[in-house]
């Protein structure tokens, strides 16, 4: 067992090491001291370098929300939300960002969905990959237990424990291939500018369909040059142009 | 025959006397508008609703300016099941096409229809025919305009309860879009600011729903917008604020290759004026706390016997329909050794429009002194618009004993309770974490895949572990193979031994040993009992090099000779036969040792 901790840790570390590390005392000194516009700007540094990372993308949300810039704070805690979906502070403040949206939102889930999504959200992605790992080696272990042992009982044992282990390691992999698919996935968008006019095609010459207004989360169903073809959470789909919606 | 009938008999002595009187029916009739032009084609609908299909035609009276040039009929079935219970409605429609013979106003006389020998009529419909159509001009002012496009008829009303109230005296505004067709969306563009009022919303839409009303004769979509509760502020003539809301209908295809529109109608409310009156000030009573309504008081002590220090609460509940949320409270009358804390208030509205409802005040007293204290009746004075005169009502008066409590310090006995002061909300801070990294995917590491792999190749290494161990223990030959070099290390460590020391007797006998048993072990031949002759022979049926079976030949005559002649060797003789068993065994080693065929 001190092997594997070994080995983890030294996943950890290794990982650790290899990634760079960005500065942001600076941008978190000019949000305490309320100069927001100068936060925004020392974060932006950091994000320029196309830098990923769940606490720079929350103090980015929170940095829009204080400029009253609801769409780019919902864009940027939308993006956090990818890293740490059920992260407690980060849900409160995109409730209150919703709240001060234009276009009310209606959010009904039913009780599976939820659970569902307790479960599936309740890991970050990579505490999830080592958890697969572990598992994943301690199926090894009993499969190779079941192979050299001459005694009943552990192999008995270590056939209870493989179909235990195969049970986890596929519902965790599931869930893993599901997490970085939603991880990777360019489909959501949100709305950037103060008022958006959807057309019924990919032109300002077609008739238009509905407004919507900044802050709305919409789903990207495809690309044509510089329009977007977006669908409403109420079903509705219209083009809008590409400058005015922000990629989650 | 009779027994088998009489489950069937008796169903359909369930079943007659409920599809007779258990039929729902009524009768609608509508026209599309009630304002056409000469060249122009009126449309009659005429709905039989009822819970099953029935056998029902309405009777058409005869029709004065109008000449029936078209008649159709339908019929369509819907279910709902609302709270587990199923109600099913069966709707024939009959469609008939009017075309006005003059110029006038006429009336659709009511429509009947008989059923089981009950008559059901419909409401008369009033048209008006003129030469060309125009605008509707003639609406009355603080009716809404509808806009008619394309025979689309949109129209958005405000609706007071009352037009004419007393400062303070609340009156409800209710919202109505009113649309001949089904609407897809709904934005409100602007609301109501109600200047002069105080406004508090009751009522908003959240999904677009609707109910069918008929309107002179013509029936409409009806959605409910939304409520709003005023409460005027102050004597004047307010035109209330007109709400703004942009609709969105479907356009349904009109050829193959039209796939049908979404429409949108910018629409603004009719604006009610409404005359607020100012409360009289004759015989206006000086304790008169601006309630506009009709109230009742009543007071309640939380209990009747206390002791000095423990604390007694008066609640006192003004109950009715008002502005209940505005008017002040009746202070308390001093009383001697009563000592009180601020009262709380609270208020319990109730929906739809939050004018019926009740204010509660809580007053927290602590009787200083024992003895009997008399609560008077508290006054509440308020103005009555139905009568137009204030009137003052009383809660009836209360008693409270006290006696002599513990000696306890009066500030302990009690702890005022005190609500948290909660002045605004915010977002939460941000995370002051100073460093950060970018984000890596430890799944797509190389130390991630190499632990995978390790733990594959583990499985392989067991496999090929479980085979050689079984093959060790059923393979004896094998096993003695494997075994050969294991011994052989050990015997050679002798043979070295005897070399360091010398001893050359001991010498030969460990080198002969090392020699018979390795050969013995490789061969599965018994190396105890062999005889020289014997370990040569086995060599000789084996494929081993033919220079090597002399070598050893040579070499075990040596180590013989030695132990059993009494030969001794010098030091450069040990180093020699020394040398010459390794060479033996390293040649020997390199030997499969196969049987030849």
């Amino acid at each position: 067992m001190k092997k594997i901790y070994v080995v983890v840790l030294f996943v950890l570390v290794s990982s650790t090491l290899l990634a760079e590390h960005y500065d942001i005392a600076d941008a978190n000194q000019a949000y305490q001291e309320q100069e927001y516009g100068r936060a925004l700007q020392e974060y932006m540094k950091v994000a320029d370098q196309g830098v990923k990372n769940f606490v720079l993308f929350y103090n980015l949300g929170n940095t829009y929300f204080k400029l009253n810039n609801i769409g780019n704070a919902r864009l940027y805690y939308e993006k956090a939300a990818k890293f740490e979906p059920l992260h407690k502070e980060l849900r409160e403040n995109l409730a209150m960002v919703r709240a001060n949206l234009k276009d009310k939102e209606v959010v009904e889930k039913s009780f599976i969905e939820t659970v569902l999504e307790k479960i599936v959200f309740a890991l970050s992605i990579n505490i999830l990959a080592i958890l697969i790992l572990i598992i994943f080696i301690l199926l090894m272990a009993s499969i190779v237990l079941l192979i050299i042992s001459r005694n009943h009982v552990v192999r008995n044992v270590s056939k209870i424990l493989i179909v235990i282990f195969s049970c986890f390691f596929f519902i965790f992999v599931v869930i893993e291939v599901w997490r970085i698919r939603t991880f990777y996935s360019e489909d959501q968008a949100v709305i950037l500018e103060e008022t958006v006019l959807a057309y019924s095609g990919p032109s300002r010459d077609f008739p238009q369909v509905f407004t919507i207004h900044e802050g709305l989360k919409v789903t990207i169903e495809r690309y044509d040059n510089d329009w977007a073809l977006i669908k409403l959470p109420s079903g509705n789909g219209g083009w809008v142009m590409q400058s005015s919606i922000g990629v989650i | 025959m009779k027994k088998a009938l009489q489950p069937i008999l008796i169903l359909l002595f369930f079943s007659i006397p409920f599809s007779v009187y258990s039929q729902n029916i009524s009768i609608d009739a509508y026209v599309d508008r009630n304002k056409i032009s000469m060249n122009e084609i009126l449309k009659l609908t005429i709905e039989i609703k009822s819970d099953e299909q029935i056998e029902a035609e309405p009777e058409i009276p005869q029709l004065t300016g109008f000449q029936i040039i078209g008649q159709s009929s339908s019929s369509s079935t819907s279910i709902e099941i609302i709270n587990n219970k199923m109600s099913r409605s069966v709707t024939q429609s009959f469609i008939y096409s009017l075309r006005p013979l003059k110029v006038g106003q006429f009336t659709i006389p009511p429509i009947f229809t008989k059923y089981n020998n009950k008559t059901y009529r419909t409401k008369s419909i009033n048209i008006s025919v003129v030469e060309s159509q125009d605008s509707f001009g003639n609406q009355q002012q603080n009716q809404p305009r509808p806009k008619n496009t394309n025979g689309v008829k949109i129209f958005l009303q405000a609706q007071p309860n009352k037009t004419e109230v007393y400062v303070g005296e609340p009156l409800t505004v209710r919202f109505t879009l009113y649309s001949n067709k089904g609407l897809v969306g709904l934005n409100a563009e602007k609301m109501p600011e109600f200047s002069g009022f105080v406004k508090e919303e009751t009522f908003q839409t959240k999904n677009i729903t609707h109910t069918l009303e008929v309107i002179d004769g013509i029936r409409y979509y009806a959605y409910r917008i939304s409520d709003y509760t005023l409460f005027p502020t102050y004597a004047s003539n307010f035109t209330l604020d007109k709400m703004e809301l942009l609709c969105a209908y479907e356009v349904p295809a009109k050829s193959f290759f039209d796939f049908g529109t979404t429409k949108r109608v910018y629409i603004q409310s009719n604006q009610p004026i409404i005359r607020v009156k100012p409360l009289p000030l004759q015989n206006q009573p000086q304790d008169f706390s601006g309630a506009v309504g009709n109230f009742d008081v009543k007071a309640d002590l939380s209990a009747t016997h206390v002791t000095t220090g423990e604390s007694v609460t008066l609640t006192l509940a003004i109950s009715g329909s008002g502005n209940i949320r505005t008017f002040d409270t009746p202070k308390l009358p001093n009383i001697h050794n009563l000592d009180s804390f601020p009262p709380e208030e609270s208020e319990e509205l109730f929906p739809p429009y939050n004018i019926n409802g009740k204010k509660v005040v809580k007053y927290i007293l602590i009787p200083e002194e024992p003895g009997s204290y008399t609560f008077p009746s508290i006054p509440f004075t308020f103005f009555d618009p139905q009568n137009e005169k204030y009137r003052t009502v009383q809660s009836k008066p209360l008693y409270l004993t006290v006696e002599k409590g513990k000696e306890t310090s009066a500030g302990l006995s009690y702890i005022r309770p005190q609500g948290i002061d909660i002045q605004g909300s915010d977002i939460h801070f941000i995370i002051r974490q100073a460093r950060i990294s970018d984000f890596l995917l430890i799944l797509f590491s190389f130390w991630y895949w190499m632990i995978v792999i390790v733990g594959l190749l583990s499985i392989v290494t067991a496999i090929i572990y479980k085979k050689e161990r079984k093959k060790l223990l059923q393979d004896r030959a094998y096993y003695r193979s494997k075994i050969s070099n294991k011994q052989l290390q050990k015997d050679i460590m002798a043979v070295h031994t005897a070399h360091k020391a010398n001893n050359a007797e001991l010498f030969c006998v460990n080198a002969e040993n090392a020699l018979k048993n390795y050969i013995a072990n490789r061969c599965n031949i018994s190396a105890g009992a062999s005889k020289i002759q014997d370990i040569l022979s086995e060599l000789h049926k084996r494929k081993v090099a033919d220079d090597l079976i002399p070598r050893i030949q040579a070499f075990l005559h040596k180590t013989d000779t030695a132990r059993f002649g009494g030969v001794t060797f010098s030091s450069e003789e040990l180093d020699d036969l020394s040398h010459e068993l390794d060479e033996i065994i390293t040649q020997l080693s390199r030997t499969k040792f196969r049987r030849k065929k």
